[in-house]
């Protein structure tokens, strides 16, 4: 199991700014939902709860790689908080650390959507 | 109640809310182990046209600890699948539900179960068939046989079912949240209301229903070297058990109504061990949080143990008869902390132990290698404390339907087994009385697998009966 752990005193928080802003699909397969500043599913990840359960949910096992899932028929959902966009596909989770892909994102589904 | 509703979060989520955790040498298999995990509290039996069932998007997982670590070395998972045979239809059942293949029955769900350990993830059954709710007479004019045919036989030898049944957890809800009132003893209480002092209190749950998950397990599949514990000091014949309901991470609305859109790991939202620990030990602002956590990690909650809120309001709602229970730093509850979040060592009681090593875990710890008991006590291990004899099959070694953990918990919280820690201390003359008034469902136990009363029907529901006797289906299954 994770050993992450959430303080208590803000696990009931609700977001700050929770403006999740659902865009275009491609081909039905890809949603991005942006959510700028929100607070709550990052909040979630860090929670100490059972996360990808494998051995007897003894350990967390680190997802596989997102390319193994590209061709996957189930929906993709990013999550971009900050500097972080959060990938979710199946029952997968796939953290990336990247402002520059942030911005990019936010920067081009703004444009979409004429915020 | 023991964990129905019991944080706030959990409480807008009746489908994942782990109500009950029962663990037990099985009465009538004394090599088997029976582990039952109660979810969807407070069932009202008419609630149709959409019955109540488990969660789809719902992992449902009964955990077990054989190392005496507080981490999981065997995990069974259960998810489930509903299927509508004619979506067109609005109704759950088309006529009367003769079997589990029954054309009239439209609303079905299956599961599997896994089991995880050391060697791997074992797939123990699939598409395996859970029952239909218990509507009525003309829907459902053989229950018990409906629900008999919903044992399944895993490939591991153990036998499982997943389905409604009637609450066993008796207690009188609607006096105990009056400000903690106990109708017998309630000319006691500190706050102005009732003095009947009636003998009897009210079980609230008496016409409801849950949604059970039970396994029965052979004993040597439990134990880490699958050996069967015959030896009661012996920490191998002890194991810790804890079950959890857990959705994942994130979940989309759909904009028609379809389905939500789900993705992300599996994120723990309830979870249950000892029965009322988020209840009444853990405080509002962190009831949410406690469900999200291990059992491993459970020293951060310590402190509500060692001073406990409902050991401090018992001498304030019962002044004259609660004045001397032990609570605070000048008498911490190390007593509570030892039957709840460790196990009792050997030294305590001498012929018994369920410890489990010093990390404070919440668990139910079942030592395997008591028998069960041929007059099986309510009351459990403190049955007529100190003098016994006590039932050392019963509550806090595992936890078998019959227990009352109610009055369990008040007499222990009163201080009555404090002298064990503390053999100076004399408890209040009260603590060994109190109790709700409850002692045990209106409706009996069955006396096989899977134990829990037949659910009560819709049609015969009577929200004015309170328990009269009413033609209830309850039969042995």
């Amino acid at each position: 199991m994770s050993e992450e752990q959430e303080d208590p005193r803000v696990a009931n928080q609700e977001p700050s700014r929770r403006t999740f802003l659902k865009v275009s699909a491609v081909a039905g397969a890809t949603v991005a939902a942006i959510a700028a500043g929100a607070s709550v599913i990052p909040k979630m990840a860090a929670s100490g709860a059972a996360a990808v359960k494998t051995s007897a949910g003894k350990t967390e096992t680190e997802a596989p790689a997102l390319s193994s899932h590209l061709s996957s028929s189930e929906p993709m959902i990013l999550v971009v908080r900050g500097e972080a966009v959060d990938v979710y596909r199946g029952e997968n989770k796939f953290p990336i650390q990247d402002s520059a892909l942030a911005r990019d994102l936010t920067s081009r589904v703004a444009a979409k959507i004429q915020v | 109640m023991t964990s129905h509703r019991e944080a706030p979060g959990i409480s807008t989520d009746p489908v994942a809310d782990n109500t009950d955790l029962y663990a037990f040498v099985s009465p009538d298999k004394p090599s088997t182990v029976t582990l039952i995990s109660n979810f969807i509290p407070l069932q009202l039996p008419p609630g149709g046209p959409n019955f109540f069932s488990f969660g789809d998007d719902v992992l449902y997982s009964i955990y077990v600890d054989n190392n005496a670590d507080a981490v999981a070395d065997i995990t069974y998972d259960f998810n489930f699948k509903t299927t509508v045979i004619n979506p067109s239809s609005f109704l759950y059942n088309l006529g009367p539900i003769g079997s589990l293949t029954d054309p009239n029955w439209n609303v079905r769900q299956t599961y599997t179960v896994t089991r995880i350990d050391k060697s791997g993830r074992h797939v123990l059954g699939s598409n395996l068939a859970s029952p239909p709710v218990n509507i009525g007479p003309r829907s459902t004019p053989n229950y018990t046989t409906l629900a008999n045919a919903a044992i399944h036989t895993l490939s591991d030898g153990s036998q499982v079912f997943a389905g409604q049944r009637g609450e066993g957890f008796a207690v009188d809800l609607g006096s105990i949240f009056d400000l903690l009132t106990l109708r017998p003893f309630e000319s006691l209480s500190a706050f102005p209301g009732p003095t009947t002092d009636s003998a009897q209190g009210v079980d609230t749950t008496v016409d409801l229903n849950v949604h059970s998950i039970a396994l029965q397990i052979p004993k040597t599949l439990l134990t880490k070297d699958g050996s069967n514990p015959t030896v009661v000091l012996n920490q191998t014949s002890v194991i810790g058990v804890w079950s959890a309901a857990s959705r994942q991470e994130v979940s989309v609305k759909h904009p028609n109504g379809g389905s939500p859109m789900k993705a992300g790991p599996w994120k723990q939202v309830s979870r249950l061990g000892n029965p009322l620990i988020n209840e009444i030990f853990i405080p509002l602002s962190q009831k949410d949080y406690w469900n999200t956590q291990q059992p491993h990690n459970d020293k951060q909650f310590s402190q509500n143990y060692l001073t406990s809120q409902v050991a401090g309001l018992m001498p304030v709602i019962y002044p004259t008869a609660l004045s001397g229970v032990p609570n605070g730093p000048a008498n911490p509850r190390s007593d509570l902390e030892a039957v709840l979040l460790t196990g009792l060592p050997s030294s305590i009681l001498g012929v018994f132990q369920n410890y489990t090593g010093p990390t404070l875990a919440d668990m139910l710890r079942l030592n395997m290698a008591v028998p069960p008991a041929t007059s099986p006590s309510r009351l459990g291990i403190i049955n007529n404390f100190p003098t016994g004899p006590a039932d050392i099959a019963g509550f806090p070694n595992g936890r078998r339907p019959l227990d009352d953990v109610i009055d369990i918990y008040l007499q222990v919280a009163a201080g009555l087994i404090y002298p064990l820690i503390d053999s100076t201390f004399t408890p209040p003359a009260a603590a060994g009385l109190l109790g709700d008034g409850v002692n045990e469902p209106a409706v009996p136990f069955l006396n096989s697998f899977p134990y829990l009363p037949t659910p009560f029907d819709g049609y015969f529901y009577d929200a004015q009966s309170n328990g009269a006797p009413e033609p209830y289906a309850v039969g042995s299954s």
